[in-house]
């Protein structure tokens, strides 16, 4: 049996579709139900449904063997785990963004509203940049409008909610996009099926 | 009564279980101190799996931690020459571990194999071997998946992958990315990264696709590392025990201490390693010693979670002893627990308390039972 945590949302429903055109359909998901563990014992697949953030958790533990999270995700986290496949969905990119009309004083440090405090603490540390961070967990693009922050590091896509609430993106960080990320131990015991569903990933990309 | 089947943890009978497969091979438990100058931690931080260490000034206003490394102060004492010194340790080291939000106190039970010539191949392949037998003794369904830090650096020298692109590559053949090392390459074919980056095959599969891989018949180096993986399964098959070994790159420790083979453990259906260790002569040269060095560690708190059983008794016997006098109460415990069992004596049992047999204690002295679980 082969676990696989999916990130709730339009990515997860994404990913599933490919797995169930490779044959890994399971009945009852992509339903609106609350369920969140989804299994088929003949296929030998199980799916658990996460917030996206936690997905790198799930598979470092070992409770799902593999998982589909966003570079964004495993850059902040960091879990032990392999990273395999870049599935080419929901690119977008890491950035620090800034008001339009943005004056740095550079007398003060740099109040940096973020949430990925682990990315922008190391991002700013390799330019020996000093800043002030804050966390949030949502909504950064008012922060700064707002007098919370004065720049925000955050993932950017088209630009267009930033430019509507008056930000610009300056510099990108990374790159980032869906992955598959494979349990260490698993790799090892589990590898024929772990390379089935690989090979029907790369073939689908 | 059989001391192992005592109120012993899992980690204190596996480590003393350990401890007599080592010594049956000549190694000497070492025992250490609880303490090392922090000094020493600070210079050598990429050799720590943390950096965080829990420090104090001692009484001679010396700063000092609570060790976070077994190795590194043994190698720091190890004698600059003479025979070879087979140690091994059974001790807590205080650093961060995977979840815990802080230092934590973790039993660790390794050995360390320093000493002998460069070119001996008989350290690494009876340190591996241990390994293995390590894995077997806690669990027949594990694989000891080996790597080696020369090879990795010889075939990132042969792609002329430097700098940050090195730190790149070794990052994409860490995380068994094969396509992020392509786009490290512009697209440019690099058979050889690209098994580095995707080999994970028991030993008699991996040796003949590194073999034949024409970037390694053309180098030296990579061959020479071929070679000691080949004599390593060649030894290994000799004693029975290359069927569960598998050649693996992406275990990848700093090349500043670790220069030749690297290892990891993993047993199924724990999801992280459970042992690694490798061959460290870098780290003995930083210390001033020019002698080769190999080791490994086994967590046994990474284990216990996976086999500790809570025992389903607190005691053999509850004595129930009611108003009895003193004297009486303890020539009744004396007698039972002569007889080998574990006995709580009380007026009133604790709340929760579980024990195989309830007695009481009579006037007369006699015992009565009561209650049997």
């Amino acid at each position: 049996m082969l676990s696989v945590a999916l990130p709730k949302g339009r990515l997860g429903e994404a990913v599933y579709a490919k797995f169930a055109a490779m044959g890994y359909g399971c009945a009852g998901m992509g339903t609106d139900s609350r369920r969140l563990v989804f299994e088929d014992a003949s296929r030998g697949i199980r799916y658990i449904l996460v917030k996206p953030s936690d997905v790198g958790v799930y598979v470092e533990y070992g409770v799902a063997d593999l998982g589909i999270a966003g570079k964004d995700v495993l850059l902040e986290s960091e879990p032990d785990v392999y990273e395999v496949l870049d599935l080419g969905l929901g690119k977008c990119r890491i950035a620090v963004a800034v008001p339009l009309d943005f004056a740095y004083n550079g007398a003060l440090p740099l109040r940096v509203a973020t949430k990925y405090p682990r990315i922008a603490s190391r991002h700013f540390a390799a330019k020996s940049q000093d800043i002030e961070l804050i966390t949030l967990h949502g909504s950064m693009e008012i922060a700064p409008v707002t007098g919370l922050a004065d720049v925000i590091v955050d993932i950017v896509e088209t630009g267009a909610t930033l430019r509507e609430n008056g930000l610009s993106p300056v510099e990108t960080i990374a790159e980032s996009s869906a992955r598959l990320i494979v349990n260490k131990s698993s790799y090892l015991f589990k590898r024929a099926d772990i390379d089935a569903i690989l090979a029907g990933l790369e073939a689908n990309a | 009564m059989d001391i192992l089947q005592g109120n012993f943890t899992w980690e204190d009978r596996t480590s003393l279980k350990l401890g007599a497969l080592f010594e049956r091979y000549g190694f000497a438990r070492y025992y250490m101190g609880k303490f090392e100058s922090y000094d020493l931690y600070r210079e050598n931080k990429n050799f720590l799996k943390s950096d965080t260490a829990i420090t104090f000034t001692d009484s001679a206003g010396r700063l000092m931690a609570l060790k976070p490394d077994i190795t590194m102060s043994i190698a720091k004492h190890a004698a600059e020459n003479g025979p070879a010194e087979k140690l091994y340790y059974v001790e807590n080291v205080f650093r961060k571990a995977p979840g815990r939000p802080d230092v934590a106190e973790i039993k660790q039970i390794g050995l360390e194999y320093i000493g002998g010539s460069k070119e001996d191949l008989y350290p690494a392949l009876e340190t591996v071997l241990l390994a293995c037998k390590s894995l077997e003794m806690i669990d027949p369904a594990h694989i000891l998946s080996v790597g080696h830090m020369g090879f990795i650096s010889a075939a990132l020298d042969a792609a002329a992958l430097y700098g940050p692109r090195r730190e790149q590559a070794l990052e994409a053949i860490r995380q068994k990315n094969p396509g992020s090392l392509a786009a490290l390459m512009s697209g440019e074919e690099n058979p050889l990264l690209h098994l580095l980056a995707s080999l994970s095959a028991p030993l008699p599969t991996a040796l003949p696709l590194l073999a034949e891989t024409a970037a390694v018949r053309g180098n030296a180096e990579l061959y020479t590392c071929v070679e000691e993986l080949r004599a390593l399964h060649a030894a290994l098959l000799a004693v029975g025990f290359a069927g569960q070994v598998h050649i693996d790159f992406s275990i990848i420790n700093d090349m500043g201490y670790y220069n030749g083979i690297v290892f990891a453990g993993y047993i199924r259906g724990i999801p992280r390693a459970v042992l690694s260790g490798g061959r460290y002569d870098n780290l003995m040269q930083k210390f001033g010693k020019k002698r080769p060095a190999l080791g490994f560690a086994v967590y046994l708190g990474e284990l216990a979670r996976a086999f500790s059983t809570p025992p389903v008794f607190d005691a053999d016997l509850l004595l129930l002893c009611g108003d009895a006098e003193p004297v009486a109460r303890l020539r009744a415990v004396e007698t039972l627990t002569q007889d080998g069992y574990s006995v709580l004596s009380c007026i009133e049992p604790p709340l929760g308390f579980k024990a195989a047999r309830t007695l009481r204690l009579l006037e007369n002295g006699e015992m009565e039972e009561i209650a049997h679980a």
